[in-house]
């Protein structure tokens, strides 16, 4: 999938200065649910940022990974969005937000198994033939783990893009985050990861605590996630690559010089390598 | 245990604190357990309790910090959230207002939510595209009669027996603030938006009855009889015809049909 550069997350706070100082960013990524409303503002500067900059749509309640049927209303109103601002791609994440027709508002984790690939499998085909198009999904942080999984979360990311035909949207940070709390190599992972099969790239803050890290999105990225992308980058290549915030938003040029450091450290690569 | 059993039982840990999924989960002896468990359990409500306060500001800064905190927490864990959407979870917290509140003052609370959450349905409410006075001004007179009228998508109605609304725009710098919230005479207004602009202005008796008939269907010459029975058969085409314009001016119809 073609590189749409440097981009960040959409945000109300930030609709009046993208419009009237459109920044230098190769496109936005728009909260899918935030716009699956009938009209009025949200999608009112949606329209009109649209524009002007590539909008990508990246949701949090497809729930591929629950054991409920999925949302067909959920979906027809996806492709709605998704056909009217034309979106490059749609992304969600690797997780189950709720069963028994109930929401946690949560990316629940998966465990790691062969029945749980069996579930997916099935499902994202069915949604990538009614999108007419590849989904990426995401690699969530998790905070407790499975006693069930069967192998680890880069092998299952693998063997999932493999048989369903998905593309990957790799969230450093998660993955650094996932290393600390269960305690393994955040390089592997990334070297475990098929290259072909990430579309996008992830980066965000998150917060410590004693002995675990919470993915929080409300803090500059860490160098040691920093540290993880230039990995990434070295693995990957230039994929689209993105910061996300969404507590502590602060002013739209705070964040595009935080973008500016993800450019500087990989056209510092590329001139040396 | 399956995949949906396990998503069960999780989901039963953090919506109602059923025992179950640590046997299932890595580390459930290790200290941090409970906190890391709790990231989901906490987290569920502190979102949801988040979504209610960005609903409801008016209403929680009325309530006061702590006050909302413990009624939103009663509505959270009495009511689970059923759409994708968190905006869309709180819509009846009103209604635990007032069956909690069987005072003036968990009267007027409970239109203050309902008040803020029809503000937010209009806030989001269809683009459709609103009737001009133009396009009504080609139909031939004698056509007038037939006309049957639709409403925007963003029109709303709401009655008042409390002074809420009174307090929800003193609280906005609006008008002077009621010393409290209580009841007052029943009073009816009209919602809708302009562009991306929400607005609102209250309706009398006369205008409130002829626009609850035109979203009912009547046609022009039922809504100039209506207006007759209070103004007289000479005057009531014409001020039928006023309040038409004015609506149209305000942008809260949508189309018409001859029927």
């Amino acid at each position: 999938m073609k590189s749409l550069g440097f981009g960040l997350g959409l945000r109300p706070d930030h609709y009046d200065a993208i419009l009237s100082e459109r920044p230098k960013v190769g496109f936005f990524e728009a909260l899918t649910e935030n716009y699956l409303v009938p009209g009025g503002k949200a999608l009112y500067y949606l329209e009109r940022i649209r524009v002007h900059y590539p909008i990508v749509l990246h949701g949090v309640s497809l729930s591929i990974g629950s054991t409920e049927p999925l949302n067909r209303e959920y979906l027809r109103l996806l492709k709605g969005l998704s056909d009217r601002i034309q979106a490059p791609w749609i992304s969600d994440h690797l997780c189950w937000t709720g069963t028994e027709g109930l929401n946690l508002h949560d990316l629940m984790p998966m465990p790691y198994t062969e029945e749980a690939l069996s579930h997916l499998v099935p499902r994202i085909e069915e949604i990538q033939e009614y999108l007419g198009e590849r989904i990426l999904l995401e690699n969530v942080s998790s905070y407790v783990g499975y006693r069930s999984s069967e192998m680890s979360e880069w092998e299952f990311l693998s063997e999932l893009s493999a048989r369903a035909d998905c593309l990957l949207l790799l969230d450093v940070n998660n993955i650094y985050v996932n290393s600390v709390n269960h305690h393994f190599d955040s390089e592997a992972f990334v070297r475990g990861v098929p290259r072909k099969r990430v579309a996008q790239i992830h980066l965000a803050g998150h917060e410590r605590q004693d002995t675990f890290i919470i993915d929080t999105h409300d803090a500059p990225i860490a160098s040691a996630v920093w540290a993880l992308y230039q990995s990434a980058f070295k693995r990957f290549g230039p994929v689209s690559t993105m910061i996300e915030r969404d507590a502590n938003i602060p002013p739209l040029e705070e964040l595009l010089e935080e973008l500016s450091l993800a450019q500087t450290i990989t056209t510092a690569m590329e001139s040396a390598a | 245990m399956g995949l949906r059993e396990l998503q069960r039982s999780f989901q039963d840990r953090v919506l109602w604190h059923r025992r179950g999924i640590e046997s299932q989960l890595n580390d459930a002896q290790d200290e941090d357990f409970g906190p890391r468990l709790d990231t989901y359990v906490v987290g569920y409500r502190t979102r949801l309790m988040e979504s209610l306060g960005a609903s409801y500001p008016v209403l929680k800064a009325a309530l006061g910090d702590d006050e909302f905190e413990q009624e939103a927490r009663r509505y959270i864990e009495s009511t689970d959230s059923r759409h994708f959407s968190v905006r869309n979870y709180g819509g009846a917290l009103g209604e635990q207002l007032v069956e909690r509140l069987s005072t003036p003052r968990g009267q007027a609370l409970k239109e203050l939510a309902e008040w803020e959450w029809r503000l937010a349905e209009v806030f989001d409410a269809a683009d459709d595209v609103p009737l001009g006075v133009q396009e009504l001004s080609a139909v031939a007179p004698g056509l007038w009669p037939a006309l049957s009228f639709s409403l925007r998508a963003c029109v709303r109605c709401f009655d008042t027996r409390t002074n809420a609304v009174q307090w929800w725009r003193g609280s906005n710098g609006l008008c002077e603030k009621p010393a409290e919230l209580t009841v007052s005479a029943p009073g009816r207004w009209l919602i809708w938006r302009r562009g991306v602009i929400t607005l609102f202005r209250s309706l009398g008796p006369l205008e409130s009855e002829l626009l609850e008939k035109l979203r009912e269907g009547a046609t022009f010459g039922l809504l100039c009889e209506s207006m007759a029975l209070q103004v007289g058969d000479s005057d009531a085409p014409q001020r039928t015809a006023s309040l038409l314009r004015g609506w149209l001016a305000e942008e809260i119809i949508l189309d018409f049909v001859s029927s």
